[in-house]
């Protein structure tokens, strides 16, 4: 099948207006994407060559806009950043870098829960599935809207990516201060170990995007994938494995239970959930 | 027809007279030629277990039990090296087959005799010189090997991208002692469905989960774990297409010397890591190709060269992870096309040159002055030899890099490196200037095409390419009478191959391209 949406959606989903909020329905998509496949991925070459300005307009560094577009709001933000702009290579030009991915954000609920809660703090949701993506896209694009006034949600995107693949096209190294991994798909296919989003060498990638001190949120229903990305991450000297009290005192924690799609159809059902957290340790020294 | 020799290399034995050995390897046939006099030394398989004499040997009932029936396959059947390359010491040679994805590794004698080493206590088993055992099978097909160089240890990446460590030489130890260390095993237990309602949201995870419950005992019972010792290093999510080993001495005084290993894939990557025992900790990567990456070469201490489905090569700082310049090799191909070395055509079915490249061999030809050390080229499926100075691959220099080529008889497959030794010590020669090229050429495809067979077909597969003793021409030179040096081997029946399985065998790079509109499965969900 081709990658764009039947044309009849695709009117559905023009039909609506800037601030009007998209329709679930019209963004379904079947479950499971295939990680190991071509695809038709954008991507950027290296994370230098990626535009974050697009996907966060309000963080652009004043230099960057002309003077018209600024809007008082922006200003404030610059004002308060004093002129500072993101040292973190891949992010010149902007004021702030990236520092929260929301692997597999699917409908985005984690990143409109997180959005107010840090709106000082750049989250990038990544999401395999194309209409799944294009639906929390115009999501944000319409609560933007809605919020010009009090600029929220200018802290949030989503784009289309496997990361399975091209997380360091994306994050330059020691980036990224969160990464969320939240209710990955569990395929029971025992025989693809390597189709899961958690493998000994996929920690490897993450613990590369993500500065010492990071943490790692998992969260799922499904206990054997919790015992696999426990056992992947634990046994992963790039990563100590977060004590219980911090877990449970840790406010994302609640956020990533109560927020996400998943956390919400897990709770209706009566299921458990199982969390674990995971924080990245200093690379050891050279031998 | 003679098979194309699609991977040779140069060994010098230790104890040998310091002349070389070629290791050339035909389909599933190695053999050792002496570089003195030319003579073929040994062949692996050996010649002798040819299938109607295995066939007799084995339904001989009591002969010895049937061990050596698992070496009796018929020519055809016999698995096609894919790499090949020797231990920094000269004493082993490695070899990786593709279609059982086996590791061999041969102990080599100063006389150029092949010995494959036992993979089993106690079951090595000498059958005409030649002790022959048990190959190591990975769970996906090789595609790039590499020694350490404290000559313990050999690394190896797979088709699907992940990347091992092997003792060179298996301890002897009983095998079922062995408990295979791959992360990729589930950690503390088995990754059982959960098989509870609750869990299963929708429709296609409850079948999945059936699906998956209804397979386990049957999966139980055919997969084995690998019956030696090896270790999941790391992984690319992609097809892994080369490997290398650098070591690096930093410039902190006092500094030890720093190893790595970098790692490339079809999706573009160049990736560092560090070396054993640190390979979880990924240092950085170069990246900027905008098609696969297949070749990667390390010209000196701290510049790497990558080349693939891009029509330039990359130059890296790749401790810094910086792009130095691109070295542009779409104009050569032009001229090779206009100097009349590639045949015009109409036949859509001849790939055209001009229009894509794909890098298939990298190599860096180290000299001494006054002659400069060389960067070596080969695009797939090209009759030449490209060649630019090292000195030239770095961002400073100002004018365009004399990148030259060599016309040779036939596609450029591979190429063999000879710097002769001296015969006392394992030392090369104080002067480098002897270095020679072995070249290995198609013999069955038509120049310029890795589909369309030759008119005339040749037994000419070995070539010798001297370096001119003049300093100033930088270029190499098919040399007859060095050349008829390789005669025996040129002349060597090889397996009877058709066409295709060569092309296959030869041709394997711009199969890596992405062929676009790769298409989402998209449904409703
Ligand atoms: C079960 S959903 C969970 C969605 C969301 N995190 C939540 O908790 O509601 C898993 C999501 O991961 C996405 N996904 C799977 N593999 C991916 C990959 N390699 N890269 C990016 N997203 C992926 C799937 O498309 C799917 O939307």
């Amino acid at each position: 099948m081709s990658d764009a949406p039947p044309p009849n959606k695709r009117q559905k989903r023009t039909e609506k207006s800037d601030s009007e909020l998209p329709k679930k329905k019209f963004y379904r998509q079947r479950a499971h994407a295939n990680p190991f496949s071509d695809h038709s991925l954008t991507y950027p070459k290296s994370p230098k060559s990626m535009d974050w300005g697009t996907l966060f307009p309000a963080f652009v560094r004043k230099e960057q806009t002309a003077s018209d577009t600024s809007t008082e709001e922006q200003e404030n933000r610059r004002a308060q950043d004093n002129g500072a702009g993101s040292d973190v290579d891949g992010f010149a030009g902007m004021t702030k870098h990236v520092e929260v991915a929301d692997i597999g954000c699917g409908y985005g609920g984690l990143l409109f829960a997180l959005s107010a809660k840090t709106p000082e703090t750049l989250i990038l949701g990544l999401e395999i599935r194309t209409s799944v993506t294009e639906f929390v896209q115009e999501k944000i694009k319409a609560l933007r809207s809605q919020n010009q006034g009090s600029g929220l949600y200018q802290n949030i995107s989503c784009i289309r990516a496997n990361t399975m693949k091209f997380l360091p096209n994306f994050f330059p190294a020691r980036s990224l201060s969160k990464i969320f991994l939240c209710f990955p798909d569990p395929h029971f296919k025992a025989r693809k170990p390597k189709a899961r989003i958690v493998s000994g060498t996929l920690c490897s990638e993450y613990a590369y995007v993500m500065r010492p001190g990071g943490v790692v949120y998992t969260i799922t229903d499904v206990q054997d994938l919790h015992e696999w990305m426990v056992g992947h991450f634990a046994e992963h000297p790039g990563f100590e494995r977060v004590s219980e009290e911090e877990t449970e005192a840790d406010e994302c924690v609640a956020i990533m239970k109560g927020e996400t799609e998943e956390g919400k159809k897990v709770e209706r059902n009566g299921g458990k959930k199982f969390v674990a957290l995971f924080r990245r340790a200093e690379d050891p020294p050279w031998p | 027809m003679q098979h194309p020799y699609q991977c040779i290399c140069v060994c010098h034995p230790v104890g040998g007279d310091g002349s070389g050995m070629l290791l050339a390897a035909s389909g599933p046939k190695i053999s050792s030629v002496n570089l003195q006099n030319g003579s073929i030394v040994s062949s692996w398989p050996d010649e002798e277990s040819s299938p109607a004499h295995e066939t007799r040997e084995t339904s001989t009932p009591e002969g010895p039990p049937g061990k050596k029936r698992k070496i009796a396959q018929s020519t055809e059947t016999k698995p096609n090296v894919i790499q090949l390359t020797t231990s920094h010491d000269h004493k082993h040679v490695i070899a990786a087959t593709g279609e059982d994805k086996c590791i061999r590794v041969f102990a080599i004698d100063p006389t150029g005799q092949l010995t494959q080493l036992s993979e089993r206590y106690n079951e090595s088993l000498l059958y005409r010189g030649l002790e022959l055992t048990m190959p190591r099978c990975m769970p996906k097909r090789p595609c790039a090997i590499a020694v350490t160089p404290d000559n313990q240890t050999v690394i190896l990446g797979d088709k699907h991208g992940d990347v091992y460590s092997l003792p060179l030489l298996p301890e002897d130890k009983d095998p079922s002692q062995l408990v295979p260390e791959r992360a990729e095993a589930a950690p503390r237990k088995a990754f059982v469905p959960a098989a509870t309602n609750l869990t299963v949201h929708t429709g296609r995870n409850l079948k999945a989960l059936e699906a998956q419950q209804k397979q386990k005992d049957l999966h139980a019972k055919t997969k084995e774990p690998p019956k030696f010792e090896s270790t999941l290093l790391l992984g690319h999510v992609s097809m892994l297409t080369d490997l290398l080993l650098a070591t690096v001495v930093p410039d902190e005084p006092n500094a030890k010397p720093r190893n790595y290993i970098l790692t490339s894939d079809r999706d573009e990557h160049i990736r560092v890591s560090r070396g054993l025992p640190q390979t979880h900790v990924i240092e950085g990567y170069c990246l900027g190709h905008t098609e696969f990456v297949s070749k990667l070469c390390i010209v000196n201490d701290r510049l790497l060269v990558s080349g693939g489905g891009n029509d330039w090569l990359g130059v890296w700082d790749w401790v810094r992870g910086e792009l130095e310049m691109k070295l542009d090799l779409k104009d050569l191909l032009v001229a090779v096309r206009q100097d009349g070395l590639i045949p015009r055509t109409s036949d859509a079915s001849l790939r055209d040159a001009s229009d894509t490249v794909a890098v298939s061999g990298l190599w860096a030809c180290h000299m001494a002055h006054p002659h400069e050390s060389q960067l070596l080229i080969a695009l797939e499926g090209v009759p030449a030899l490209f060649h630019v100075p090292i000195s030239q691959l770095v961002a400073q220099y100002q004018c365009r890099p004399d990148l030259e080529y060599t016309a040779l008889p036939g596609n450029l497959l591979d190429i063999a490196i000879h710097t002769p030794v001296s015969a006392t010590s394992a030392e090369h020669l104080s002067s480098l200037n002897e270095v020679s090229l072995i070249v290995s050429v198609d013999n069955m495809h038509a120049l310029g095409s890795t589909s369309q067979p030759r008119s005339e077909p040749t037994s000419q597969r070995l070539l010798s390419l001297p370096l001119c003793k003049d300093p100033e021409v930088k270029r190499w030179g098919i040399d007859e009478r060095s050349t008829a040096l390789l005669e025996a081997a040129n002349s060597a029946e090889g397996p009877e191959r058709g066409g295709k399985g060569v092309a296959a065998l030869c041709y394997g790079v711009e199969t890596l391209r992405k062929r676009g509109g790769g298409k989402e499965e998209e449904e409703e969900g």
